[in-house]
């Protein structure tokens, strides 16, 4: 809210240009229909732009296709270069180590780094997450047998399609005797990651590391972090976390101001942003 | 009360037809010409005053005349007083050029969501959008359907050794629609990802996962070229899978897609028929098609009731 009433503030004093530099853009989870939920970052996009911003810079946006929610240039800027900065020169041994994801969802980014550091790939999944369950509203209404059906094949319906037994969680890919390294583009509930941790500890990992960009951390996650078999965390400073740090000294913290500061002055000068983008693989 | 009012565009006459069959329907008459020089004249056959219009029109063949014709027929009816035109479009065209993900690349999915609102449109029902926050281009509501269960239902159906296979996921993209589609089947997944072991070295293929003695499934929402599903391929059978079988929702098959598909070594290829697949079929006889005018067809009647769509995606209707 004090975003959008700044933005506005400076519009109607005739600023020239507003450039909203949002590090970690909220709601970016919420970003397609979910069972008659709402498209919150569209929503949010909207207000952004009516509330006079001109252009939008961000960082590793959790999918890129927000971009195109707004109007308005926006300009994802990708924490992955200081990530493996920090990997080749924080990691002994990074050469004997495995990329994870820690679920289906995350196997993009986590190739994208595989790539670059040529290293492996693993991908983990089924945890166990309490399913969604179809609510029956008493609008589901089964096709009507009526005289609209051409007739031919048997009236009998496919019968319901058997839920999503989520398997115990398995790792596909090979991590006995390496470092593996867990790569996300936030770390907000711990849960899944410490649940992560402790199978690849089990088929032989011998050092667990988990690198994400956005470091929400809320409620209880730093002590969870500080029990779990988790030798690192890493995240960038997109988001405050001295609180966190304190309750947890496993947390260590990238410094991404460089790259938000040169954004901003190539920007005001009009120089081309190609340059901050030129070691991007194209799934990053 | 509206009635619906099925027009179908120059794309996929065929799809129209059989979904007009579904719903017990004519289609509606309308007449799609070029004028001499290539503009796109349509002309609205019947009157659709206060009707509820619904136009059927895929993003396949030529894709940029297509469009066009489809926005020219949103515009038609709108202006003729249609109580609400849907756009029904099974393959959704420039879905890949969704994200900026070089330097100075346009957004042509959202230009496109744009064009669609512009023209009248006020409400869009297309299937497995290649990111579904395509959605979330649009103000007005998207429905966007799957082909999940039908391709579940080919599956069960038609390759015997289904429970002891394993769904692959061609790139690391997909790997979140392949263990949707590995859990409700009960059965393992891997994928493939490329992996540069030295610089300036062609990238190599490299499986996470085990298919050994096992038929492998690999499943994608589009395939244009098929050199990645060939290569896939290659790389399964190498691995020691029995037999390899492709499922995609759409089947593309541009360019030198169709002689590959010959050459390689895959069991069967399988697509809907989101895109007319009769010459496709015509020149190679592994491609078989799952027809999803029902699932279309059952869309369009609940919107036109006013029913929930939801059933639909854990459904397939018979």
């Amino acid at each position: 809210m004090e975003l959008l009433i700044m933005s506005y503030c400076a519009k109607t004093a005739n600023a020239r240009r507003t450039v909203g530099v949002i590090p970690y853009l909220p709601y970016s989870k919420q970003s397609q229909m979910r069972k008659r939920g709402s498209i919150v970052s569209k929503l949010l996009a909207q207000m952004l732009c009516k509330s006079g911003m001109n252009h939008i810079i961000t960082m590793d946006l959790h999918h890129k296709e927000i971009q195109g929610f707004f109007d308005i240039p926006v300009d994802n800027l990708r924490a992955s270069p200081f990530m493996l900065q920090y990997i080749q020169e924080n990691i002994p041994d990074f050469r004997n180590a495995v990329i994870v994801a820690r679920n289906p969802g995350s196997a993009k980014r986590a190739t994208s780094f595989a790539e670059r550091l040529r290293l492996a790939l693993a991908v983990i999944h089924g945890e166990q997450k309490v399913s969604e369950s179809e609510v029956i509203d008493g609008r589901h209404s089964p096709p009507t047998i009526s005289q609209h059906r051409v007739v031919g094949i048997g009236l009998e319906m496919v019968p319901m399609l058997t839920a999503k037994e989520k398997p115990p969680i398995n790792v596909v890919g090979d991590v006995g005797g390496r470092i593996a390294i867990i790569v996300d583009d936030m770390i907000d509930d711990v849960e899944s990651f410490v649940n992560a941790a402790e199978i690849l500890k089990e088929r032989g990992a011998y050092k667990i590391y988990a690198m994400a960009t956005h470091g929400l951390l809320s409620s209880d996650a730093p002590k969870k972090l500080e029990e779990s078999v988790i030798d690192e965390v890493v995240v960038t400073n997109t988001i405050p976390h001295e609180l966190q740090k304190l309750q947890c000294n496993k947390i260590q913290t990238i410094d991404i101001s460089v790259i938000l500061a040169e954004a901003i002055r190539r920007i005001h000068f009009g120089e081309s942003m190609s340059y901050l983008f030129r070691n991007i693989a194209s799934e990053d | 009360m509206p009635n619906i009012k099925l027009f179908s565009g120059s794309s996929h006459a065929d799809l129209a037809q059989k979904i007009a069959d579904r719903l017990g329907i004519e289609l509606s008459k309308v007449v799609t010409k070029k004028f001499s020089n290539q503009e796109t004249c349509v002309e609205i056959g019947e009157s659709v005053r206060g009707e509820d219009v619904y136009i059927v029109q895929s993003g396949c063949g030529d894709i940029n005349d297509n469009l066009m014709e489809m926005l020219i027929m949103i515009n038609a009816c709108k202006i003729a007083s249609a109580a609400r035109v849907t756009a029904v479009i099974p393959l959704f065209p420039y879905a890949r050029q969704d994200k900026k993900d070089k330097s100075r690349a346009p957004i042509s999915a959202k230009l496109v969501a744009n064009m669609l609102s512009v023209a009248g449109a006020d409400h869009i029902i297309t299937m497995d959008l290649h990111a579904s926050q395509i959605q979330g281009f649009f103000d007005i509501p998207v429905d966007n359907l799957y082909a999940e269960p039908a391709v579940l239902k080919w599956v069960r159906e038609n390759i015997p050794e289904w429970k002891n296979s394993c769904i692959v996921s061609p790139d690391a993209g997909g790997a979140k629609r392949v263990t949707s589609i590995a859990d409700r089947l009960n059965v393992d997944f891997a994928l493939i990802h490329k992996e540069r072991k030295k610089a300036n070295e062609v990238a190599s293929m490299v499986l996470v996962g085990d298919v050994k003695d096992r038929v492998a499934i690999l499943v994608d929402d589009m395939a244009d070229t098929c050199g990645t599903i060939c290569h896939a391929t290659e790389k399964l059978l190498a691995a020691g899978a029995s037999k390899v079988y492709a499922i995609l929702t759409h089947g593309i098959f541009s360019g030198p897609a169709i002689s590959r598909i010959n050459n390689s070594q895959m069991e069967n290829v399988v697509v809907t028929n989101t895109i007319p697949q009769d010459t496709n079929m015509k020149h190679c006889n592994k491609i078989n098609t799952i027809d999803i005018s029902m699932i279309l067809a059952e869309a369009i009647r609940r919107t036109h009731n006013g029913e929930s769509v939801s059933y639909l995606f854990s459904h397939v209707p018979l």
